[in-house]
């Protein structure tokens, strides 16, 4: 029947006691006269009751507590990483100038500070090849971050 | 604080104390709405991780804010589906992230509550998101349905008209399942 869709849903507000008082006086009175919402509404009961049981494992503070990092300890980290990574490419550049003007330097540091450039450069070249290669399989490369 | 000032103060200064507190007032509804999406405890976690980090960095686009949640709930959503499309994996449900684990010395009572508590879960992650979502909002969240229509953007009358849908599905799921599992409890005994 027509009439009864519209009270199909009612009928589940008036389980959840969610109805106003004009709409508890009109379900109740469609299911005075309509066996079928009648039967509907206890078999709606019967599921209700059986959602009604379901518990939830609460979670951990530790959990709750991983949500979120203040900005500030990123930007402190991030702040450090760069300092350190400055620092170190500010002396292999003034190691490399010097051993280049000066040429009075014994041969030894000399070999130790190249030996140190060349170490670095072909890290970076191998960082930025394995990035390449990673970022073409990674499956989560579209996700914005 | 309050949430008001929380946002204020996000709002004008982008103070992160502000969202701290945001944080906190809400990250429990949070992981247990992550969890509807993604099935597992692990997932829920990285999803509201992620997610409160984007809110973060989309205050700094908003003029005005009346409510955290409802707003955050947008963006934890969008990310749950966006995880799980990447992931391209429909079954990462584990129950037993969802509940406890009985102990051995349990009762027997016990332990057949137990089983229906499980059915019930595995009956609700084989519904369409659309109705695990809302009968785990009404259910589990017990909201009212005023606070889902305001979480779920409809109106008063599809909230009821999507819970009668919800419970009609999850009782034909239910039933289904119950049906398979019965002839293999027979064969047991």
């Amino acid at each position: 029947m027509k009439d009864c869709e519209k009270y199909k849903a009612l009928i589940v507000g008036l389980m959840d006691n969610e109805l106003t008082p004009k709409e508890i006086h009109e379900v109740n009175a469609h299911l005075m006269r309509c066996g079928q919402c009648r039967e509907e509404y206890e078999q709606l009961k019967e599921t209700t009751e059986s959602l009604n049981t379901m518990s939830f494992n609460e979670p951990q503070d530790e959990v709750l507590r991983k949500f979120w990092k203040s900005p500030y300890s990123r930007w402190a980290r991030l702040s450090g990483m760069l300092l350190i990574a400055g620092g170190w490419l500010v002396l292999m550049v003034y190691g490399l100038i010097e051993m280049i003007r000066d040429n009075s330097e014994p041969p030894l540091p000399r070999i130790g500070i190249a030996a140190m450039i060349i170490g670095f450069f072909v890290l970076l070249i191998m960082v930025i090849r394995e990035r390449a290669v990673t970022y073409q399989s990674d499956p989560y490369k579209e996700i914005e971050r | 604080m309050t949430e008001s000032t929380a946002i204020q103060s996000c709002l004008k200064h982008r103070d992160p104390l502000g969202f701290e507190y945001l944080v906190k007032k809400y990250r429990r509804e949070a992981y247990m709405h992550a969890m509807i999406f993604m099935g597992n405890a692990e997932d829920a976690a990285d999803a509201c991780q992620e997610s409160f980090a984007r809110a973060f960095e989309a205050f700094s686009r908003l003029q005005t804010l009346d409510a955290f949640y409802p707003w955050f709930y947008r963006i934890l959503k969008n990310c749950c589906l966006n995880m799980l499309s990447r992931k391209k994996t429909s079954d990462r449900y584990r129950r037993q992230n969802i509940f406890h684990e009985m102990e051995e010395e349990t009762p027997s009572s016990l332990y057949e509550k137990q089983d229906e508590k499980v059915r019930i879960w595995d009956v609700l992650y084989k519904l369409p998101l659309n109705h695990r979502e809302i009968l785990i909002m009404k259910y589990i969240k017990e909201c009212r349905y005023d606070e889902i229509s305001v979480l779920l953007e409809i109106p008063r009358g599809t909230v009821m008209s999507r819970l009668y849908h919800a419970r009609k599905a999850f009782r034909e799921a239910y039933e289904s399942i119950t049906a398979e599992t019965q002839p293999s409890k027979e064969m047991i005994k």
